[in-house]
């Protein structure tokens, strides 16, 4: 109940909700490309399917070919033929 | 863009990583904020690429999950200054280039000419050699605002002046004084008679200044006195006491006759073009001429038309290099007999050019009478054009000075 508190605050204040949730930014241009911003760690990168740790939850990109064109501590920039993006608990 | 220029020359390396635990070896960069890019799967681990700097920091990593790294490729700038060490000659060149260049930007290289109108650019040009601020002067050596002074006094037209140099380039603007250049000549103390310039009867004189010595009608000569600058004034005996002074002024439009012959002797040569033509190139460099070995022509008559060309670097930057094109077009002399019709044409044209270029000079023709008679072997066209124009031409007064003891009593009586 506290997490739904703070979320309400966020809501109302309209602050911006990956500085104050921790909540992970994925953008997504076309099938080709996706950039991943406040995100924690890599999990698991093979050429199929990359599962990346958020603060909440866990990203699994799969699709073929895929690559990091660059993996900073704020964001990385993934690249390849993207089949789905699946959140996982 | 920028970033892979950057990346290229801090120099970067591809490396293949294996091992026990690859992804957290990839957190742990990411949180000692190293920069891994084309991230990529492959056999037994994963590639990627790292700055050099970011591969140093990596010791305590690869021994806190237990992988290993090769290297695959080394690139950028670093390993390539080290792998071409050995060729000094290569860095000696490039040295020498960049001081070179250095060296050659501290010269004019570049003349701009701006505001004239009077004073052609070439002899502005031609003013800035004599300086020795021309192309190819040391910068430091040119002073800007003596050259402004000079360039002044030299010439009067020029009122305001300001040559600036930046970079290589210097602009040299100028404003003429663009009232017309007889205002000067009015402004000098010279008392100006007027003179007859040519024999003629005189149709027309209107008088603003001065004494008058002819009146419309009078038939005057060459050099003759029209208009007098001096005024005499007459005390109560009626001599001349003093003379005063100023410039006449008048026009004055008289009766000229013009003497017009000419000749055109009945048979002529004529230049028949043979349709032989061949062309020859030569490249002139200071006074010597490169001419091309191979390049003969036949005995016999050509007309040979030159072209030039100077090759100049900038706009007004001339080298003392010239490509020459050489046109030699054969042709065979032919005489030929004008008939009566064509000299006629031919007479009656030159009589037009003649009459043309008078009325050019705004001459005004009234009469003309030209005969073409035949004389042997030649056409003679003979005759007069009477013409109407100014006869206005400018003599200093002579001045004529009277004794002060002469003037003086004749002052003290008033």
């Amino acid at each position: 109940m506290k997490k739904n508190h703070k979320e309400k605050l966020v809501n109302s204040l309209e602050l911006p909700k990956d500085l104050m949730l921790g909540a992970a930014i994925v953008t997504v241009t076309g099938r080709r490309e996706v950039l991943i911003s406040n995100y924690k760690g890599i999990l698991e990168y093979e050429d199929s399917f990359i599962r990346v740790q958020t603060k909440n939850c866990r990203i699994l990109i799969s699709g073929s070919h895929l690559a990091i064109d660059y993996y900073t501590n704020e964001e990385m920039k993934i690249t390849g033929f993207i089949e789905s993006i699946g959140y996982e608990n | 863009m920028l970033l892979s220029v950057m990346k290229y020359f801090r120099g970067y390396v591809y490396v293949r990583l294996t091992g026990y635990a690859p992804e957290r070896f990839l957190n742990l960069c990411g949180n000692h904020d190293i920069l891994i890019w084309n991230l990529k799967p492959c056999e037994d681990g994963y590639c990627f690429c790292i700055s050099v700097q970011g591969f140093r920091k990596l010791k305590p990593i690869l021994k806190k999950t237990r992988t290993k790294i090769t290297i695959l490729k080394k690139n950028g700038m670093p390993f390539q200054v080290y792998r071409y060490r050995r060729r000094k000659v290569f860095a000696a060149g490039l040295l020498l280039f960049c001081g070179l260049l250095y060296y050659l930007s501290g010269f004019v290289w570049n003349i701009e000419v701006n505001g004239n109108s009077y004073l052609s650019e070439e002899v502005i040009l031609d003013f800035l050699s004599e300086e020795n601020a021309s192309f190819g002067t040391k910068i430091s050596d040119i002073d800007c605002a003596g050259l402004e002074e000079r360039l002044r006094s030299r010439y009067s037209e020029v009122i305001w002046t300001s040559i600036k140099i930046y970079g290589t380039k210097m602009t040299v603007d100028l404003q003429e004084n663009l009232l017309p250049e007889e205002q000067y000549e009015q402004a000098d103390d010279t008392v100006y008679d007027i003179v007859a310039a040519k024999d003629g009867v005189i149709t027309e004189m209107i008088t603003r200044s001065g004494t008058p010595c002819v009146t419309a009608g009078a038939e005057v000569k060459k050099g003759d006195l029209l208009v007098g600058g001096s005024l005499p004034i007459l005390n109560d005996d009626g001599e001349v006491a003093q003379y005063l002074y100023r410039s006449a002024d008048a026009d004055i439009t008289a009766r000229v006759v013009y003497t017009y012959e000419d000749e055109i002797p009945e048979t002529y040569v004529k230049k028949v073009p043979t349709g032989n033509q061949k062309t020859d190139y030569q490249l002139t460099v200071m006074n010597y001429t490169i001419k091309n070995p191979f390049f003969h022509t036949k005995e016999g008559l050509y007309e040979i038309v030159t072209d030039m060309k100077q090759l100049h670097m900038t706009d007004n930057f001339y080298l003392p290099v010239y490509l020459v094109k050489k046109t030699y077009q054969e042709y065979e002399n032919v005489e030929q007999t004008y008939t009566e019709a064509e000299v006629k044409k031919l007479a009656s044209e030159n009589l037009k050019n003649y009459i043309s270029d008078l009325e050019e000079k705004g001459i005004q023709i009234i009469e003309k009478n030209v005969i073409i008679e035949r004389k042997n072997q030649k056409y003679v066209a003979k005759g007069t054009i009477e013409a109407l124009e100014s006869i206005v031409s400018y003599q200093p007064t002579e001045i004529i000075e009277i004794t002060s003891e002469e003037r003086q009593p004749t002052d003290e009586s008033d």
